[in-house]
C-alpha cells in the first residue's frame, strides 16, 4: 500500500535556509545542507527545497541543489524561478529528483504541458499559492504580493488538464501560523484534481497532520518550521500518527518514539517514572551499507 | 543514519552510469559516492564498449528518452553489450521501461526490445491518483542476491504513471496500488526496477550494493 508523505520544505533565501512566517517575514535559521542532512536522517518522506530569493530575473540557483543532493537520500525537490525546460534538465542534472514551477505556469500554461511532455508528468510539480479574499481562494505571486486574479481551483483544474503530475498547494493565510491547515481549501480543492495535492501552511502540532489525513482525506503534508526546531521533528510526527491508529506511516531507521506522550506544543514529553523504570537501553549498531 | 566506511566492495569493475542527456543523473551518483564505488557518467560510445557494468537511470518520458538513445547510439552500442555479451546492467525507473518492447507513454513507441513486455498506463479505474508517487511495500519472491539484507515488504519509493508489463517469469518483485505492479524485473544479466532505489534510503542503498555485489 501506498503510505502518507511527510515531506520537510526548506525554503533557501540568499543563501541561507530560512522560517517563512505570511511569505512576509522571514528569520534566518542557519545553513541548508544542515535541514536538508537532518530531515533526510530523521526519515522524513520527501524533501521540496524552495529558493525564495526575491529577484525573479535571475536563473535558478543550479549549484545550491548540487550541494544539497549530496545529503539528501530522499527524493528532493526543487522548486524557485524555474522559466524553461533547460533550467530543469539541468536542476536535475544538479541532484533534483522533481521540480515545482509556479510562476511560470501562471504566465504560460503551455510551459507546464512543454515539461512534462518532456520530462514526464510525475516530474512536475506545480505549486500554487493562495490566499482567501472573501470567501474565494485566489492564487497569488510573487510572495503573495501580486494578485493574479485567478481562481485557485480554475487554476489547478488548468494545470492539470495540462500534465502537472503533482500540485503544492501552498495557504499563504496560514504559513508560519501554527494555527493548522487550511481544511476547507483542500478539502474543496482535491475535488477538482485527480492528481496528488500536498498541503503546505500552517502546521503546529501534529494533531494537525492528523486532522488533515483523517478529515480532508489528504495523503501528503507538507511543513517547514514545523520540523526546523524540534529534533527527530519527522520521526515524533510520524510516532504521533502511528499512535493515533494512521495506517500507512512508513518507518525507515529503527528510532522510534512509541509510547510516549506529546505535549501540548506538539513536543515529546517526559516518560512517566513507571514507563522510565520498565525502559532499558538497548545499543542500535550502526547499519554498515 | 548509515554509514559505509569498510564495507565491501567485492571488485571494482569498470561501472558506466548510461547518460542519454535525461534522468537524475546526480542523485544515482550521490548514491553510488557515498557507496564509495568508482564510477563514470558517460555518454561516449567507447565507454560504454569499455564498461564492465552498466546503470541505466531516467526520469523523463519514453519517447524523448529512446529518441536520445538512437540518435546518439547509445542505443545500438549498450544492446550489443547488454544483449550479446552479457554485461550486468541495472535499469532505475524509466530505465527499466526502456528495456521493453514498446511504451504507450505519448503515441506508441519502440523500446530497446530486451525484454519481453509492455509499458502501459497504470488502470486508475480503482480510484488509485496518478502519478503512483510516494513509499510502497515492495515483495520480492527471491531475495539472493538483488534483495540481500532487505526485509520482504521494505518501503521503497516510486513515481511513475506507466507500468511495466510482462510475463511473470520475469517478476522479481511487486507493489500493491489496486492492482499489482512490477515493481522489479530480473533476466539474466538484467536487473531492473520501477522504483528509485537512489532516493529510498537506506534500503535503496542496499539494494544498489547488491547489485554492486553481483559483478
Amino acid at each position: 500500500m501506498l503510505k502518507n508523505r511527510i515531506i520537510g520544505c526548506v525554503l533557501v533565501k540568499n543563501g541561507i535556509s530560512v522560517q517563512s512566517i505570511g511569505f512576509k517575514k522571514f528569520l534566518p535559521i542557519g545553513k541548508a545542507e544542515i535541514a536538508v542532512e537532518f530531515l533526510s536522517d530523521w526519515d522524513i518522506d520527501e524533501i521540496i527545497v524552495l529558493n525564495i530569493d526575491s529577484d525573479l530575473t535571475t536563473p535558478p540557483d543550479f549549484e545550491l541543489i548540487e550541494r544539497l543532493s549530496r545529503y539528501s537520500f530522499v527524493p528532493l525537490t526543487a522548486g524557485g524561478k524555474v522559466k524553461s525546460t533547460a533550467d530543469i534538465n539541468k536542476l536535475l542534472r544538479a541532484g533534483a529528483d522533481k521540480v515545482t514551477i509556479n510562476t511560470s505556469a501562471i504566465n504560460n500554461v503551455k510551459f507546464i504541458a512543454e515539461a512534462s511532455d518532456m520530462f514526464g508528468s510525475q516530474c512536475i510539480v506545480v505549486s500554487v499559492d493562495v490566499k482567501k479574499i472573501n470567501d474565494s481562494y485566489q492564487v497569488f505571486t510573487q510572495g503573495g504580493r501580486k494578485s493574479t486574479g485567478l481562481n485557485a481551483f480554475d487554476h489547478i483544474q488548468t494545470v492539470t488538464a495540462s500534465g502537472a503530475g503533482e500540485i503544492l498547494l501552498n495557504s499563504i493565510d496560514r504559513d508560519g501560523s501554527k494555527s493548522g491547515f487550511d481544511m476547507e481549501l483542500y478539502s474543496q480543492a482535491s475535488k477538482h484534481t485527480d492528481i496528488p495535492i500536498i498541503a503546505c501552511g500552517g502546521a503546529g502540532h501534529p494533531e494537525h497532520f492528523l486532522q488533515c489525513i483523517t478529515e480532508c482525506r489528504m495523503s501528503s503534508l507538507a511543513a517547514g518550521n514545523f520540523f526546523n526546531f524540534t529534533e527527530h521533528s519527522p520521526l515524533t510526527l510520524k510516532s504521533y500518527l502511528k499512535s493515533k491508529m494512521i495506517n500507512g506511516i512508513r518507518f525507515g531507521t529503527k528510532i522510534k518514539y512509541s509510547g510516549f506522550e506529546f505535549g501540548e506544543e506538539g513536543r515529546v514529553g517526559k516518560l512517566s517514572d513507571r514507563q522510565l523504570a520498565k525502559s532499558k537501553y538497548i545499543p542500535v549498531e550502526k547499519e554498515i551499507i | 543514519m548509515v554509514n559505509s566506511n569498510y564495507s565491501p566492495v567485492k571488485t571494482q569493475k569498470n561501472l558506466v552510469v548510461v547518460d542519454y542527456g535525461m534522468g537524475n543523473l546526480r542523485s544515482v551518483a550521490n548514491a553510488l559516492k557515498f557507496l564509495k564505488v568508482d564510477y563514470e557518467v558517460s555518454s561516449e560510445i567507447e565507454e560504454i564498449k569499455q564498461a564492465d557494468a552498466y546503470l541505466l537511470p531516467g526520469v523523463g518520458s519514453f519517447s524523448n528518452a529512446i529518441e536520445n538513445l538512437h540518435t546518439s547510439g547509445i542505443s545500438e552500442v549498450l544492446t550489443h553489450q547488454v544483449t550479446k555479451e552479457k554485461k550486468p546492467i541495472m535499469g532505475i525507473c524509466l530505465g527499466m521501461q526502456l528495456m521493453a518492447n514498446e511504451s504507450e507513454e505519448g503515441g506508441r513507441h519502440t523500446g530497446l526490445n530486451w525484454i519481453d513486455g509492455n509499458v502501459r498506463k497504470i488502470d486508475s479505474s480503482n480510484k488509485c491518483k496518478l502519478p503512483h508517487v510516494g513509499w510502497n511495500n515492495v515483495k520480492f519472491t527471491k531475495k539472493e542476491p538483488y534483495f540481500n539484507k532487505i526485509d520482504n515488504s521494505s518501503d521503497f519509493y516510486f513515481d511513475h504513471s506507466y507500468q511495466f508489463e510482462c510475463n511473470s517469469k520475469y517478476v522479481l518483485a511487486t507493489c500493491d496500488y489496486g492492482i499489482d505492479i512490477v515493481a522489479a524485473i530480473n533476466f539474466e544479466n538484467i536487473f531492473a526496477v520501477q522504483f528509485h532505489p537512489e532516493k529510498s534510503q537506506s534500503n535503496g542503498l542496499k539494494l544498489i550494493r547488491n547489485f554492486l555485489n553481483t559483478l
